[in-house]
């Protein structure tokens, strides 16, 4: 069967067919994989996943995965499409903080990387700069005021 | 002098260093008292001790910082000595003096010694007296704009800017372009005044290629005063270490000894009790200038434990209980290498932003010498309240390569599930070619950007993700993590049955 996940944030689409009760096959793009779960030794505090012959560590705890000591984040793609939020013309706050200083005004013309205001988060300075170019329509926060993570700071219309 | 042997010891401080400090009590029979605030009761810290004390809730200036509740807390539970572990109080004089007042033992030095010390003006003025090296600069209490700016100009560029109060790289800047000094100035007065309360700031040459080495000094109430060799910590990212060593790599044993003789002079000539840290600037010249004396435990401790094979924090209390420190300097040795790095919760691919979070799974490791510092348990929120070090991972083994090897493998065995970190940041400085070869400078991360960027997933690479993820359990169930279990995984249903 067809089968979509989201990886790292980005959809991939695969063939998936369950053989028995502990193994798969899986097929993405042109690559094919035969897996199956081994019996972890004692003491591991990983699951041991044999895939085309050769065993990963993984352990997986909700959306995240670690396989042989790298991290990923794997979501099905709808529990993913109903948390997306915000276009692209607005420039969030990464975390909760203050602002320190807005470096713009409405009507600015900025480029690419230009930094529009100054943020202090976890006790450091994060400039937040323009993804794109464009002009600043509107500027949701002064400087001094507290923020929570993720909402729109200011929004950044593309230019023509 | 009366020797005094403590039986309860309050630990001031919180997260990993709270732990580290208590397991040397555990060691040496001594109770400890743990404190908490509201926000942490889930943490691992504030149940380490024998005795757990809530501070409520609200600001540091009310919790941790408070000195008259933590004086207080001592009278109460009737605390023979407070361990401050570092940042905090723990180069306060004002707390010093507090608990003297009160009949209580600072494990530290003297307020004295944290005040001659606790001003980077200060302390360069002391160092200057005493013939030690400092790096050419103006720390002098002009602070006008116009002037700072004429003695950048004086100095020559490029020149750093800092917080005379600072520490952490909090308030610190980096001028290259003249164009840019007045705005950097204004960022570095603002940052002092936010973090320390005061906006004083001093500017040096700026080095080139410096390498960032300090040396552990330890000194007993006797006048006896002696060093534990050195640690390199040039892997830093804004200003903060990641990565910290002992021996440094590829030092000759002449320049070792120089350092470690300097530093021991100037913990001698301001008469230093207990445990503290000498900080350099290395040129690639061989010529080493003083930079900062820390005047507590330091983060990067283990390393020197490791090499040394001594506990620095029983150390700490058997000097604040009036003990000679009864060996030579020849008997301290540095035995094999040993690597610390920090496991922070931000994203080295995306400027190292913090991130925040519920860690879900530590993990652990069965290798020899290897030791986790670390102040989360699974299940624990990670929160903007504090400094996002999750941990200190460290590893000792008999060189450099295999100390390498092993922390490569020992990263493997942690994973932090749940947030992003700099895990596989880290292990990547640990690869990479000119970490191998070193030496390593200050600028490491930024001139290495291109080659310390994360690999593109492959195809195959993507295949195995998803089908391990088809196959895998997930223990998302599991109590501590209270993190709810997606429906789909063949395995999902069985995860109550397994133990993991």
């Amino acid at each position: 069967m067809k089968k979509k996940l989201l990886l790292n944030g980005i959809q991939e689409e695969f063939l998936f067919e369950r053989k028995g009760s502990s193994e798969i096959e899986l097929k993405f793009n042109e690559v094919e994989l035969q897996g199956r779960q081994v019996l972890p030794g004692s003491s591991d505090q990983f699951d041991v996943i044999n895939l085309g012959g050769q065993n990963l560590r993984v352990k997986r705890v909700g959306d995240y995965i670690t396989i042989n000591g790298k991290n990923y984040k794997v979501e099905s793609a709808l529990a993913a499409l109903s948390k997306k939020s915000g276009g692209d013309g607005n420039m969030m706050s990464p975390m909760p903080g203050k602002i320190l200083k807005v470096m713009v005004n409405v009507g600015d013309e900025v480029e690419e990387g230009q930094g529009l205001l100054v943020m202090e988060a976890m006790k450091m300075e994060h400039t937040i700069k323009a993804a794109h170019p464009g002009v600043v329509s509107a500027i949701h926060y002064q400087e001094g005021q507290l923020v929570d993570g993720g909402v729109d700071l200011l929004d950044l219309d593309v230019a023509e | 002098m009366k020797m005094k042997k403590f039986k309860r010891i309050l630990v001031a401080n919180r997260g990993e260093i709270a732990i580290r400090v208590m397991k040397t009590c555990r060691e040496m029979g001594i109770e400890s008292v743990c404190l908490y605030t509201d926000e942490e009761r889930e943490l691992p810290h504030a149940s380490y001790g024998d005795i757990s004390v809530a501070l409520g809730s609200g600001a540091l200036a009310d919790t941790y910082l408070n000195i008259e509740k933590l004086v207080k807390i001592c009278q109460d539970y009737k605390v023979d000595a407070v361990h401050p572990g570092y940042g905090l109080l723990s180069e306060r004089a004002a707390f010093a003096n507090a608990l003297e007042k009160a009949g209580i033992t600072l494990i530290g030095p003297p307020a004295t010694a944290m005040e001659a010390m606790g001003d980077k003006k200060r302390s360069k003025q002391i160092c200057e007296e005493a013939g030690i090296p400092l790096v050419p600069g103006y720390h002098g209490e002009n602070q006008e704009a116009d002037f700072l700016f004429e003695q950048a100009k004086k100095i020559g560029l490029p020149v750093l800017i800092k917080a005379s109060a600072g520490g952490g790289g909090k308030g610190m800047r980096i001028v290259e372009k003249e164009a840019d000094f007045l705005d950097a100035l204004a960022a570095a007065k603002r940052e002092g005044m936010n973090a320390f309360g005061d906006d004083i700031v001093l500017i040096e040459k700026f080095i080139v290629n410096p390498r960032h080495i300090e040396v552990q000094v330890m000194s007993d109430q006797h006048g006896n005063h002696f060093h534990f060799f050195e640690r390199e910590c040039s892997i830093q990212r804004r200003y903060q270490k990641i990565v910290e060593e002992s021996p440094a790599p590829g030092m000759e044993d002449d320049l070792r000894q120089a350092i470690c003789r300097v530093a021991t002079k100037i913990s001698k000539s301001i008469d230093y009790v207990g445990a503290g840290t000498v900080e350099f600037i290395l040129d690639e010249d061989g010529s080493f200038y003083f930079l900062e004396m820390n005047t507590r435990l330091q983060v990067e401790h283990p390393v020197t434990e490791m090499v040394t094979g001594a506990d620095l924090v029983r150390l700490q209390v058997e000097v604040a209980q009036g003990a000679k420190l009864n060996f030579k300097q020849e008997e301290i040795e540095q035995r094999g290498h040993s690597i610390e790095v920090r496991i922070y919760a931000e994203d080295p691919d995306n400027d190292f932003m913090p991130s925040i979070g519920k860690l879900l799974f530590v993990g652990e490791s069965h290798l020899n010498q290897v030791r986790l510092d670390t102040g989360y348990r699974n299940g624990n929120d990670v929160t903007v309240s504090f400094d996002p070090m999750l941990a200190k991972l460290i590893v000792h083994a008999e060189n450099r390569d295999h100390a390498i090897d092993k922390m490569l493998q020992a990263l493997k065995d942690y994973p932090f599930l749940g947030l992003t970190t700099n895990r596989d940041y880290l292990s990547r400085i640990l690869k990479s070619e000119p970490y191998k070869v070193g030496p390593t400078y200050t600028h490491f991360v930024k001139t290495y950007k291109d080659i310390l960027g994360p690999a593109e997933l492959t195809d195959l690479d993507k295949a195995q993700i998803l089908a391990a993820y088809q196959l895998s359990n997930s223990s998302a169930k599991s109590p501590a993590s209270g993190a709810e279990a997606p429906s789909e995984g063949p395995w999902s249903t069985l995860s109550g049955l397994r133990n993991t």
